[in-house]
Order: structure tokens, then C-alpha cells, then sequence
């Protein structure tokens, strides 16, 4: 409180300039401020940092600078300010301009949800000196009842076959192992990421056999404990499974399980929060760019973008506030397509760089909880048929969560998230019924539906900056496993834009040009 | 980053930055002025050390979190000279616990913490029981208890730094552990007893006084349905050998007295041993952990006001449903809670 009341008193016509920045658009501050900022950007990634002393709370707004000559004479001025502002004084704001982003963020991270906070997370911590960035997180969400961060299942698995991947996940769940010591906040309560450590069970058919062995030992090389089963082990260990039809099974022993993401969520949030990140309420409706030509190396000309204002519309009003920024992250996870076409991502001739989109769309999956007497026990992992149909304990009271994706030709409308019962009964129940006959009584509870941040290329994540809008970096597509890599893709975006390269896990091949050359990053353990 | 001297780097804002840093600068300016605002100096004064005093807890936090990380380290150097088990024994020493060598009398550090060295000398004679009840011993430091590749009991009561994460890679002993106590860690919940089911050769295993475990008499149940030939125990610990206790080899642990099998005597705590109380482990207390952020009150004004937070999510999240409570007092009567009383050898 002192703090603010000095802020407030010290604010040389402070008065004036709330009133000339509350609403719209331009501001004595950024008027100062742009003249440097248009002119000079020329330099690499890395180098945009503007230093400050660490102070999370300024606003923009508040700040003034003490008077030079004419100090003595505001004195007194400034002394009835703080008076008043002091609680019991009868000083109050004309506008309350709290829920307005600030007018100028070094970062904007567009989408608040676990990608979004893991990589404020990581700009805060690996930033030197403290301090040094400001981040803004807008969220337009905040009861994120469509992020589908709120709506995974929260499994986390090293079972994947793109050795990137399969280090994501292995930083993450150290990450998530040692979660209270990275997201420590001094005077409040532990988390509990309530961790269940009962790994994956992949089943292959013959067909799938040979694929699954191979990946498993890219697995082991990259240091994941996951072991192979006959179905004849198979059948020792889990004596409800029937085994028909598998050739074999891949079992994760360590790191794998699942967790609650909405506690992930919420620690990331206060975390960065106390580290003095920038939130909004608000949504992301319009970037403001430049553009400049250049040629490339092989003599095609190209239109480079540089993104200077983003627009944030106030969340249930007309209002919106333009942030001036020096980077845009897209981490708008489902809708991480639009944002990008925002930005002009894709629009030019197609088969051209200019032309290629971000192939990331909204995908509905459902989930559906049921209770089943009979159903296997508290040894039950995370069980992935040959069918691609799923399901995992939930609890102890015998209730089990799963679910199945649907064909390229089932795609369901992703218009709204509403259960298509049906489709349990037509395509979840009968291969799970198959594997484990117990499941052949059960009782649906409930169900949800929620959306994967599909990328239609390659199912894989897309991280690093955009070849042409210079200054717009990628943290989204992960279609469905984007949850237990946001740790790792959270520090993997901070090192590249602080350093302007990977350092503690090189996803160069998850980079936004891949789309325009035609290569893929296949991975097959998609769930 | 050493741009401060670039200019042109100053690419957001110029004044916004000398402003702020005028906040800090601001106190220097003014001592020069004299001594005319006193009051305010100070004010700057507090504001400024603010700062400092967080940086100071939170380094002090870190500390903390430091040393038991230090408690843990492998000791490399033993392993490569005397072999891992003399490793694993000096490691739990160490720490303050006791360790039996196969055919040889429990071995345990002094008062001082002193203890003979004289063990180096087995060599080859294997593990066969470690007990590090109390000791801090975490993730990290299970390394050196996982090389016991012949270790038969362990004993892990109240170790406050146990957690789910630690049973998950208890499987590497799945051929020789026998016995397994747990007895009173604060971190264990009925998520990480889940994982003992690779434990195929388990007799006995003690999960009484879990504080974190939401559902004891269920999870005792199903925990003995996932280990078939285990005897689980919830009843209190009182029976089982502390520390200072151990000294007696060969001697079976007298059975846990029989009580009247209902709910409340099976949970009832020892008081010495309710670590719940201690409130640096509040985790039984999930919603607290669930919701724990942005009394905006709490750390003052500097906070960006984000709105309260939102409850979860209703028509989709929670799944988890409670565990039927009616389900559970069948089994329980079922079973009748007197039957794990005595263990069998
Ligand atoms: C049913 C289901 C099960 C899943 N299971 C798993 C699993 O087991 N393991 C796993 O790792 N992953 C799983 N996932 C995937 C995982 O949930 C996602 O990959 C991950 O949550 C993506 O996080 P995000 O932060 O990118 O997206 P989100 O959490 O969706 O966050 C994006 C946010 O951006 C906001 N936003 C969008 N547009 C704008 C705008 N214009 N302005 C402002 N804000 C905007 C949205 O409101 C949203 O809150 C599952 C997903 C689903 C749907």
C-alpha cells in the first residue's frame, strides 16, 4: 500500500495522463516512447531486452518521474496526494483502469493455458538480470472452461516414437517431480500434483509389433524405463486383460502416470504471478504490422512481417487496448490457427512460404467416466489398446475414465463441446469391452468433450519463430500431448527467444518451416 | 546480457524504463537533498528493502530444499572402491539409520552420529536390511538403496521427504523385498502405493498413519487385492522396530495388538507420530493445495489484481468421484479389519 501511495504521489501530472490514457489509444507515454522503438529494431532476436529494475506492479500508468527543477514547489502538492491516498483519504481515481492491459509488454503471450504460463515461467526465470522483460499473458478465459488444459485426462508417458518427444516428456516429469521447488512461492501451501505413477500399457497387435520394438528401444536409448511384455507376461500381470489379438506390449515401470492439470495450471499461474508477469483478462483480436521485401539467398522475393501493436479486446465490452510489443507468442493452443491467420500467417499464393498456414485446428475428443464393479484393480496403468481406444483408474471407487479418437472420416463438428454418447457405445466400449471383459458390465457416469490442438501435418508440436513474421514464436499443436511437454516446450521457447537457439533440448525439427518443405515429423503414438 | 550500454536496445519505452528505475534510484536522489524528508525516505526505505527481504526467504527456501538435495548425493567414490552395498550402508549411516548385513548385527551410528567403518570390509556380503526410519532421505538418495540388489526389509517410517514418486521406483528390489514399512511418511498417499503391485514378493507391508492416503480402510483392501500374498497393516506402528530399537536381530515384530475393528481405531493416530500437526506438510489438506493462490490481501498491493480464481471447471472436471462410501464399509465388514493383525512368517 505505501508502495502505491508513493507511486501515486510521485506521478508528476499523473492526474492528466490517466485521464489521457484510460481509453483508446494513444498515450503521452508510448508517443515518448516509439520514437526509439520503430527506428531501431534491427537487431537480432536476443537482443530486444529492455532492463529495469524488478518491479511487478507498475501499470504504465502510475509511473511518473520526479519533476527536475520545480520539485520544491510540488512538494506539498504531492504531499496532500499521498495523504489522501493513504487509507482513510478520500482520493479516488476517476476511472479504475486495473483490468486494462498495459500499453507496452516486451512479450505477449497470447492464451493463458499450461503452455501459455509454462513459457511466461520460463522467460521469468531464465531472464538476466531480473527483471530485465516484462511479459503479458492474455487469457480471455478465466474460468477456462474450453482450454483444453482444463479438460485432458493428464497423462504423462515417454511411450512416444520422435525422440524429441519422448525428451519433453522426460524433462517434464522431472519438472513435475520436483514441481515445489520450481514453483516454490514463499508463505504458500505445497502443491500436490498428485502424481500417479502407474504407467502406460501400450498393446500391439502383429501388425503394429515390429514398430512398437523399435520404438521402444529409441525409448530406453533416450533413457525411458519402459519394458516389453509377452502376452503371456501380459497375462501374469494383469490377469483381467484378455490378450487376444495382441502380439505384444510396451509397460512404462518409472515416470509414467498421470496428474491433475488443473494443479499444474493453477501453480504455474501463481508462480508467475509472484515472479511479477503481467495477466489480462481479455482476447486477442487484431495485430497491428509492418512489412518490409526482402530477397532470399535463392533470389525470391518475400514480404518479412513485424508485428508492433497487438489488440486486446476487453473481455464483455467494446473497449480494447492496443499493447505495444516487441514479440508475440502463440500459445492460443486450439485456436492457435486463427491467431496465426491474425497475424497473416498463410495468406499468399499457395505453395509458397508466404502461403503456408499453421496447420493447427480444433479437433473435438470426448471423455467418459463409468463405474464398473468388477473392473481391475488399484494396479490398473494407462491402458492403450491396438484400436486406439484408452482408458485409466480414476480414484479408488472403480470408476474409469477413456475414450477413443475418432477416424479422419468421424471427425465431429467442432462447433460446440457436446457429447455424442453414440459414440461411446459404437467405437469406446466394444474394443475396451474386447480387452478387458469386465467392462462388459459398466455404467457410464459422465462424460466430456474437449479439444486437441490438432496439427493436421504431422500430429506434432510447432515451436520457434515464423519465417516471416519476424517476431510471432510458436508453442502450439501438440495434439494431444501438449500437456506433459509444457514444462519443457515452456523453457524450449524461452531459451530461443532469450538466446536465439535451443539449448537444453534442440527442437529444430519442430520449426514452423516444415509445413512449407514437405517433412514430416511422423509420430505414430498418437492417443 | 550486457546491452545496457546499446541504446538502441532500449526498444520498449524509454521513459517507462527510467521511470522505474527511479523507484529504486529515487532514495539516492533524495538522501542527497538532505534530510528534510525524512519520513518519506523511509518509506522508501521500507519499500525498497521489501524486495530484498522476499529475495532473502526465498533464497533461505532454496536453502532448505538445498540440503536435503546435499543429505542425498551419492557417495560415488565407496561405491567404485568398496561396492554398492557398502555404499548403500554407509549412505543410510549417514543419514542416521541402521542397516543389517546378511549374517552380521545391525550396524547404527552413535549419538554423535559416529560410526565404525569396520563394514567396508564385507565386501561381498550383501544388504539384507536397511532402516532408515526418520531419515531425509529422497528421490535422489534411493539410488543408493536400489543397488541392494538383495535387500530384503526396509524399514522408511516418517521420512518426511518420501513421496508417491519414491514408491514409483521401488521396483528394481521386486525380487528380493519382503518386507516393507512406510509407516507415518506425510507424503504417501494411496496414488504411490498404486505402484507396489511390482513388488510381487511383498509379505508384509505396514501403510498405517498415511496421512495423505484420503481412504485408509479402502485402500488397505485393495492394496491387499493388488498384492495377494501381503498382509497390509493399519494399525499403528507402534509395534514395528524404531531405530532405536533395531539392535535386536531375528527377533519377529511382536503382532499388532488386535482392537475393535471399527473405522476409528484402525485410523486413530499416535499422537508422536501425527506429522500432520507439524503443518509444514499440510498435504492431506488437498483443497487447500488445489486452491492456495491470490488472496490479493496477503502479499498487498503490488500484486497484478487477477480476478479471483475460478473453481474448476464444473460439468467436466471433477471426474474423480468419490470412492462409494457404502462400498466400502461392505468390504470392510467384510473382511474384518482383525485379520491383519498378525503377520505370518
Ligand atoms: C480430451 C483431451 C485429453 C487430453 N489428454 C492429454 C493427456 O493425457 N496428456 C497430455 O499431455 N495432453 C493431453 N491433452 C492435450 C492437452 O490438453 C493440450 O495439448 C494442452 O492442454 C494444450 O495447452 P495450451 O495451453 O496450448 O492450450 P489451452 O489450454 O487450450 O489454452 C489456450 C488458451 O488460449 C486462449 N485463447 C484462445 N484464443 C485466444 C485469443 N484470441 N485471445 C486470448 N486468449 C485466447 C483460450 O481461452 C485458452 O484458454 C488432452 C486434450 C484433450 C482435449
Amino acid at each position: 500500500m505505501l508502495r502505491r501511495a508513493l507511486q501515486l504521489g510521485l506521478g508528476r501530472g499523473l492526474l492528466g495522463r490517466r485521464l489521457g490514457t484510460h481509453r483508446g489509444g494513444s498515450t503521452l507515454g508510448k508517443v515518448e516512447g516509439s520514437g526509439g522503438y520503430r527506428g531501431s529494431w534491427v537487431a537480432p532476436v536476443s537482443s530486444y531486452v529492455t532492463f529495469r529494475t524488478r518491479d511487478p506492479a507498475h501499470d504504465g500508468k502510475t509511473v511518473g518521474r520526479l519533476g527536475e527543477g520545480d520539485q520544491n514547489g510540488k512538494m506539498s502538492e504531492i504531499k496532500k496526494k499521498i495523504q489522501s491516498v493513504l487509507p482513510g483519504g478520500a482520493w479516488n481515481p476517476p476511472y479504475d483502469t486495473s483490468y486494462l492491459p498495459p500499453e507496452h509488454s516486451d512479450v505477449v503471450i497470447v492464451g493463458g493455458g499450461v503452455i501459455g504460463l509454462s513459457v511466461a515461467y520460463w522467460l521469468k526465470r531464465l531472464e538476466k538480470p531480473r527483471g530485465a522483460i516484462r511479459v503479458l499473458v492474455v487469457e480471455r478465459d478465466h474460468t477456462y472452461s474450453q482450454a483444453s488444459t482444463a479438460l485432458s485426462v493428464g497423462g504423462i508417458r515417454q511411450q512416444f516414437s520422435v525422440p524429441e518427444n519422448i525428451q519433453l516428456s522426460l524433462f517434464s516429469v522431472e519438472f513435475l517431480r520436483n514441481i515445489n521447488e520450481y514453483l516454490a512461492v514463499v508463505d504458500d501451501p505445497p502443491l500436490d500434483i498428485q502424481f500417479n505413477p502407474s504407467g502406460y500399457l501400450l498393446l500391439a497387435s502383429e501388425k503394429g509389433a515390429a514398430v512398437m520394438e523399435s520404438n521402444v528401444k529409441v525409448q530406453r536409448q533416450e533413457g525411458a524405463k519402459v519394458c516389453l511384455m509377452s502376452p503371456e507376461q501380459l497375462r501374469n500381470k494383469f490377469p483381467w486383460i484378455n490378450t487376444e489379438g495382441v502380439a505384444l506390449a510396451s509397460y512404462g515401470m518409472e515416470y509414467e502416470g498421470w496428474f491433475d492439470p488443473w494443479c499444474l495450471l493453477q501453480g504455474l499461474r501463481r508462480k508467475v504471478q509472484s515472479m511479477g508477469v503481467l495477466f489480462c483478462h481479455g482476447e486477442v483480436t487484431r495485430f497491428v504490422s509492418s512489412s518490409s521485401h526482402t530477397e532470399t539467398t535463392s533470389g525470391e522475393e518475400v514480404t518479412l512481417k513485424r508485428i508492433h501493436e497487438v489488440h486486446v479486446k476487453i473481455d464483455r465490452s467494446l473497449e480494447y487496448q492496443p499493447v505495444e510489443c516487441a514479440l508475440v507468442i502463440n500459445a492460443a493452443g486450439a485456436w492457435s490457427g486463427q491467431i496465426a491467420e491474425l497475424a497473416g500467417v498463410g495468406k499468399g499464393p499457395p505453395g509458397t512460404l508466404q502461403g503456408t498456414k499453421l496447420p493447427v485446428e480444433r479437433r473435438k475428443r470426448y471423455v467418459y467416466l463409468w463405474h464398473c464393479p468388477q473392473g481391475p484393480g488399484l494396479e490398473t496403468p494407462f491402458v492403450v489398446d491396438a484400436s486406439g481406444a484408452y482408458f485409466r483408474r480414476e480414484g479408488l471407487g472403480n470408476n474409469y475414465l477413456g475414450g477413443c479418437s475418432p477416424t479422419e472420416e468421424e471427425e465431429p463438428d467442432p462447433g460446440n463441446l457436446e457429447v455424442d454418447h453414440d459414440f461411446f457405445q459404437d467405437k469406446v466400449w466394444p474394443p475396451l469391452a474386447q480387452r478387458v471383459p469386465a467392462f462388459e458390465t459398466l455404467k457410464v457416469r459422465s462424460a466430456w468433450a474437449g479439444y486437441y490442438d490438432y496439427n493436421t501435418f504431422d500430429q506434432n508440436g510447432v515451436v520457434g519463430p515464423h519465417p516471416l513474421v519476424v517476431n510471432m514464436y510458436f508453442a502450439t499443436g501438440f495434439s494431444g500431448h501438449g500437456l506433459q511437454q509444457a514444462p519443457a516446450v515452456g523453457r524450449a521457447v524461452a531459451e530461443m527467444v532469450l538466446d536465439g537457439h535451443f539449448q537444453t533440448i534442440n527442437l529444430n525439427p519442430f520449426h514452423f518451416s516444415r509445413f512449407y518443405l514437405g517433412e514430416k515429423v511422423q509420430e505414430h503414438n498418437i492417443i | 546480457m550486457g546491452l545496457g550500454k546499446t541504446k538502441p536496445l532500449h526498444l520498449v519505452m524509454p521513459v517507462w524504463n527510467r521511470g522505474t528505475r527511479g523507484i529504486r534510484g529515487l532514495s539516492r536522489a533524495v538522501a542527497l537533498e538532505g534530510s528534510q524528508k525524512k519520513g518519506r525516505s523511509l518509506l522508501q526505505f521500507l519499500a525498497d528493502r521489501f524486495y530484498d527481504v522476499q529475495a532473502l526467504r526465498e533464497y533461505l527456501l532454496q536453502k532448505q530444499v538445498l540440503k536435503v538435495h546435499q543429505k542425498n548425493r551419492p557417495f560415488t567414490y565407496i561405491k567404485e572402491r568398496f561396492g554398492p552395498h557398502a555404499a548403500g550402508a554407509y549412505f543410510i549411516l549417514k543419514q542416521g539409520g541402521a542397516v543389517k548385513f546378511q549374517g552380521k548385527e545391525w550396524i547404527r551410528s552413535d549419538a554423535h552420529g559416529h560410526f565404525s567403518l569396520d563394514f567396508l570390509k564385507f565386501q561381498a556380503v550383501p544388504v539384507e536390511a536397511v532402516n532408515a526410519s526418520g531419515c531425509a532421505i529422497n528421490y535422489q538418495g534411493l539410488d543408493s538403496l536400489l543397488a541392494l540388489k538383495e535387500l530384503r526389509s526396509l524399514w522408511l517410517q516418517r521420512c518426511p521427504h518420501v513421496d508417491d514418486w519414491c514408491l514409483g521406483r521401488l521396483h528394481p528390489l521386486a525380487n528380493s523385498l519382503q518386507e516393507l514399512s512406510l509407516a507415518g511418511c506425510p507424503r504417501i498417499s494411496e496414488r504411490g502405493l498404486a505402484s507396489l503391485h511390482h513388488l510381487q514378493n511383498l509379505r508384509r507391508l505396514d501403510i498405517s498413519d498415511l496421512h495423505a492416503v484420503s481412504n485408509p480402510g479402502l485402500t488397505r483392501i485393495l492394496v491387499e487385492e493388488m498384492l495377494p500374498s501381503c498382509q497390509a497393516s493399519l494399525l499403528g506402528s507402534n509395534s514395528l522396530p524404531g531405530p532405536g530399537e533395531v539392535s535386536r536381530p531375528g527377533e519377529p515384530h511382536s503382532p499388532n495388538p488386535v482392537t475393535s475393528p471399527d473405522m476409528a481405531t484402525t485410523t486413530s493416530r499416535n499422537p508422536a507420530l501425527d506429522l500432520s500437526r507439524d503443518s509444514k506438510y499440510p498435504y492431506s489438506n488437498v483443497l487447500l493445495a488445489r486452491f492456495p493462490v491470490g488472496h490479493p490481501s496477503a502479499h498487498g498491493p503490488l500484486r497484478h489484481p487477477w480476478p479471483p480464481l475460478a473453481k474448476r471447471p464444473e460439468p467436466p472436471w471433477p471426474p474423480r468421484v468419490p470412492a462409494n462410501p457404502s462400498a466400502t464399509n461392505a468390504a470392510l465388514v467384510k473382511t474384518g479389519l482383525g485379520l491383519c493383525s498378525s503377520f505370518p512368517r
